[in-house]
């Protein structure tokens, strides 16, 4: 049995308040289960990647419990966090690449930090970039790339270590619509390969084509939620 | 640890990160390694020049103290063989002769020049004989007075004099200069730590996102942190090395004119001892580990 069971995600009342006393996340309560393909939706400013920042320990929840891959991440820091980071996936709107360095050194630093020697942190660097179409733009850096494809090797360096989760925020905030079908669509090849994948994003029009569970949130809560086979059908037209 | 790794990542992993970061950021990494350089550079000036004028204003009393020890009319020769053994024997002095009557009168006579006819009539007995007694420049003031106390004891001591004024003088210069030296060299460390540790922060800011991805793709410890220290360490060394390389110069430019323009600078001037040049390295070394994690812990990456 795997740290954190069927269940890889377990919020329970979650509240998270900045200093300035605006509430971020207000009482959100939900469970996601190994394998899972979810969405958060809902507008710009809804608690969306607040959510997604006290997921992966970027913050720490004000109140409430948060238990991600059978751990509690609440005020977990230094080595531990790390360790949990290592488990997870992550995915940014900006792609967040180190610019100094080719392409294949992004992904393989995400390996080599995890103990993976060297070579094989290269050798699985590009297999990834084969898997995202960019196998010939390995040596390349980063600036060189359109925003698609600079998503397209974040998204590869999210999945270098195998992750048991995925978290992505707004991955296709900057991209146009054909564009971001490519990224949502390796999102679930992603998820079919056995990772839990969870997507923020505001943009209806093509989230909406997943057909995933979706929940919808807004002013810090969930306020609405549905399920795949609705949103699927949804989806389906 | 096993041979070849560090915190789970080959050594070879912290070399090709942080020579990678210097590389990648050649603008950034030269306003650091001058800054350590500028740094050591005041340091070093301030130990050649300590340490020559050290050195310049010991060799004024590199003789060590000289006092005269008159002795009594009628000291025979044997008992003034005796007496100078026994001086020669004593640690504290470094060197002692006997000078008689007739040499005093003779000395005398020559320094009085054209004024000898003074001494027509008189006879060299009036002038006392005396052992001119050397003491070792390590001596305090009192371990002197101690000396010159057990001395002036002895039966056939009359009197003993020494230019007391001019060995406290001289003692009161070599303090200044020691303490002069210390004065600056603590400026020269506080200079070096501002000036290197706003130079890092520059250094660490430029890194800051990078150093954010590294810790969102799990990296922490030493993996994480090690590669900027061993960086720092880097340009302090090269840094340090230029800034002897550059002193060594300097030195070499400016010694020779300087003994031309003072003489008595001749045979005392030299430059850094090996150990100085260590030592100033490995400054150089420490100041740049320093300057890399007060830029961490600046930008909050020191976690």
């Amino acid at each position: 049995m795997s740290p954190g069971g069927a269940v890889v995600i377990r919020l329970y009342k979650v509240c998270k308040e900045f200093t300035a006393g605006r509430t971020a996340v207000s009482d959100v309560t939900l469970n996601i289960e190994r394998g899972e393909f979810a969405l958060l939706s809902g507008p710009s400013g809804a608690g969306k990647t607040t959510l997604l920042r006290i997921l992966f320990g970027q913050e720490a929840a004000s109140s409430g419990k948060a238990v991600v891959n059978g751990r509690n991440i609440h005020r977990m820091s230094g080595a531990h966090l790390a360790a949990l980071r290592r488990e997870l996936g992550l995915v940014f709107q900006d792609a967040r690449l180190i610019e100094r360095i080719p392409v294949i050194e992004n992904i393989a630093l995400a390996a080599e930090v995890c103990g993976i020697a060297r070579s094989d942190a290269r050798r699985r660097a590009s297999e990834l970039l084969e898997l995202v179409g960019l196998e010939h733009a390995a040596g390349e850096l980063p600036g060189s790339l359109s925003s698609g494809e600079r998503q397209r090797v974040s998204l590869a360096r999210a999945i270098a270590n195998d992750p048991v989760l995925l978290l992505a925020d707004e991955p296709t905030g900057s991209l146009d619509r054909a564009t971001a079908l490519e990224i949502l669509h390796l999102l679930e090849l992603v998820n079919e390969a056995g990772t839990t994948v969870v997507v923020a994003s505001h943009d209806a029009g093509v989230t909406s084509l997943l057909g995933c569970r979706t929940m919808r949130m807004n002013e810090g809560r969930v306020v609405e939620e549905v399920r795949p086979e609705y949103a699927a059908a949804l989806a389906a037209g | 640890m096993s041979w070849g790794t560090l915190a789970g990542q080959p050594i070879s992993y912290y070399f090709r990160r942080a020579f990678d970061s210097i590389f990648a950021t050649p603008v950034i990494a030269g306003v650091t390694i001058t800054s350590i350089a500028v740094s050591v550079l005041l340091a070093g000036s301030v130990l050649l020049v300590g340490s020559n004028a050290y050195r310049l204003v010991a060799s004024w009393g590199a003789e060590g103290v000289d006092l005269s020890m008159y002795l009594r009319a009628g000291v025979d020769d044997g008992r003034v063989v005796e007496l100078k053994e026994q001086l020669a024997a004593d640690p504290a002095v470094v060197n002692v002769y006997f000078i008689s009557n007739d040499e005093a009168w003779m000395f005398l006579a020559q320094n009085l020049g054209d004024s000898a006819e003074l001494l027509d009539g008189l006879d060299a007995s009036i002038l006392p004989a005396s052992l001119e007694v050397t003491l070792a420049r390590t001596l305090d003031a009192d371990e002197i007075e101690a000396k010159l106390a057990e001395w002036h004891a002895w039966p056939e001591v009359d009197d003993l004099q020494y230019n007391r004024e001019w060995t406290l003088r001289f003692r009161s210069a070599l303090g200044i200069v020691r303490w002069v030296a210390w004065a600056l060299g603590a400026l020269a460390l506080v200079a070096s730590i501002i000036i290197v540790g706003a130079t890092f922060q520059l250094a660490v800011f430029s890194r800051q996102e990078e150093m954010e991805i590294m810790r969102l793709v799990g990296a922490s410890g030493m993996p994480y942190w090690g590669p900027v220290m061993l960086a720092g360490l880097i340009q302090g060394i090269v840094g340090s090395a230029a800034a002897v390389g550059l002193l060594f110069l300097i030195y070499r430019g400016t010694a020779g004119p300087l003994v031309g323009q003072l003489p008595m600078l001749k045979g005392t001037l030299a430059y850094l001892a090996g150990s100085q040049y260590m030592t100033l390295i490995i400054w150089g070394a420490v100041l740049g580990a320093a300057g890399s994690w007060l830029g961490m812990r600046r930008f909050g990456a020191w976690k």
